[in-house]
């Protein structure tokens, strides 16, 4: 089946074309992790015998170096088809969006190379940080083993040296220490992962990356601006994606109509959105209603940057399902000036709300500085289908900077 | 000025339109939320109480022992 065939369905369209190479990876991340395990195991149970230590030592040296090795050309394998693919999903949808009648300019083979070059050279580099990362510490948990393993031989008496501390004590903190602290991988955000956690949310997370990227560069040669972007089922409606997601946006941030792509997929680790191109022309005819991608025309207040309101409601009020196209409206609180800001779109139905505060229910809304939130709407044939809670984005933050917390 | 129901009806129809309700009984204050597919309600700060689906958040809350159904032109609403 072709890529153009297959991408008429969402599976096809968002499928990892790297899932194997990754996979296969991980396969290799689990084993040596295990190793490492049964070595720490054999190391703590000869009580930091040095010659088991320094056995250890070599044997995540050669372990370490072995990985960075196959990480070497795994990443060369995933830039590549990761990007290639995003050059693929360009020509796949151009082509059956406009039956064939555009017809895009042939691939540049040099800035191609180049990229993947760059790109693959980047996720070795990040890699192998990491892997080493975790084998200096090994190493250097090893080494401190060693140190207080002789320390504790030479007293021969636990317990005289420092009042308490014993030969079995020093090797359990060590253990614990090469369990807890050395047997993981640290990302550039000090977090602690799991060596294989870590491997899968990095390659998923960067593949996708690579290949809007591709996308991206292929419709930019091809002077392409407007993309879409695909659409998924958001299990628990707090998939901050559904800001973007089923959305039309220009490339370039140059269209009169179309808002633009301030953020491109992945929006978050293990992200699986992915950008398609968008051609106005052929969705109409495809009896696409185009004017729902449209820009807001929401007022601003040009001088301090933030939305401007059409009214507000006093205190016990109720905000309307339905008002003018593109109506704002604030709700006055009991203990705060505003307490809701309401958005209605086009047609002047609710389409978002900003409130400023939890509801005094915290538990249900552990969101922003001071449980801070918005909730966007969903309808359908006329009625009101559902309503989803997220954060406040960066953006949303700006524009009502003027009642939400700082 | 607070904001008062003068039926059920009315709650109901705030519930289906996902509105979050803060309001105040005797002088304490709750709040009831449709948030992630639920309904939480309880006093103001305390943990939530969940409920899933109207009838079972009409049938079970109870605001000071007394059911909503009880209270509701009572209540002074804050927000809705």
């Amino acid at each position: 089946m072709k890529l153009y065939d297959k991408l008429n369905n969402i599976e096809g369209l968002e499928k990892n074309p790297t899932k194997d190479e990754i996979i296969k990876m991980l396969k290799y991340y689990d084993k040596v992790v295990k190793d490492l395990e049964k070595s720490i195991n054999r190391l703590e149970q000869s009580g930091f015998n040095p010659s088991v230590a320094k056995a250890f030592q070599k044997e995540v040296n050669t372990k370490v170096n072995k990985l960075n090795k196959i990480v070497e050309k795994w990443a060369e394998v995933i830039s590549k088809k990761s990007y290639t693919r995003g050059l693929d999903i360009v020509d796949a949808v151009v082509k059956r969006d406009s039956n064939g009648k555009i017809t895009l300019k042939p691939r540049d083979r040099e800035f191609i190379k180049e990229t993947i070059d760059k790109i693959k050279k980047q996720t070795f580099k990040d890699v192998k940080m990491v892997n080493n990362d975790m084998r200096d510490r090994l190493d250097k948990l090893a080494q401190q083993g060693i140190k207080e393993g002789q320390g504790v031989r030479v007293v021969q008496e636990p317990g005289k040296l420092g009042g308490t501390t014993t030969g079995d004590e020093i090797g359990s903190k060590i253990y614990r220490e090469l369990r807890e602290n050395g047997l993981k991988l640290v990302d550039s955000a000090g977090r602690k992962w799991d060596p294989v956690k870590y491997a899968r949310m990095y390659a998923r997370t960067r593949t996708r990356e690579y290949q809007t990227k591709g996308t991206i560069d292929r419709m930019q040669k091809n002077e392409l601006d407007l993309v879409k972007i695909s659409k998924h089922v958001d299990v628990d409606g707090m998939d901050i994606c559904n800001l973007y997601e089923g959305k039309v946006f220009a490339i370039s941030g140059n269209s009169d109509r179309y808002p633009a792509l301030e953020q491109r997929p992945p929006y978050h680790p293990n992200c699986a959105h992915v950008v398609t191109p968008w051609v106005e022309k052929y969705a109409k005819k495809r009896g696409e209603d185009v004017t729902k991608y449209y820009k807001d025309e929401f007022k601003y207040d040009t001088e301090n940057g933030i939305i401007k309101t059409d009214k507000v409601l006093e205190l016990g009020s109720s905000a309307p399902k339905t008002y003018k196209p593109f109506g704002v409206i604030d709700l006055e609180g009991r203990d705060q000036p505003i307490k809701q800001r309401v958005f209605y779109d086009k047609q002047g139905k609710i389409i978002k709300q900003i409130d400023t505060n939890p509801h005094n229910r915290p538990d249900n809304h552990p969101y922003g500085l001071n449980g801070e939130h918005a909730h966007d709407f969903e309808w359908e044939n006329g009625e009101l289908k559902n309503r989803t809670t997220r954060e406040v984005i960066k953006n949303e933050r700006k524009l009502n900077s003027d009642i939400l917390p700082k | 000025m607070a904001g008062k129901y003068n039926s059920i009806d009315e709650l109901i129809q705030d519930l289906k339109s996902f509105k979050d309700i803060e309001f105040g009984y005797n002088g304490r204050e709750y709040s009831i939320c449709p948030v992630h597919g639920i309904y939480a309600a309880g006093e103001a700060w305390e943990p939530s109480i969940e409920f899933e689906t109207i009838d079972e958040l009409l049938e079970n809350f109870r605001v000071q022992g007394k059911k909503l159904e009880e209270i509701i032109t009572d209540i002074e609403l804050y927000l809705h």
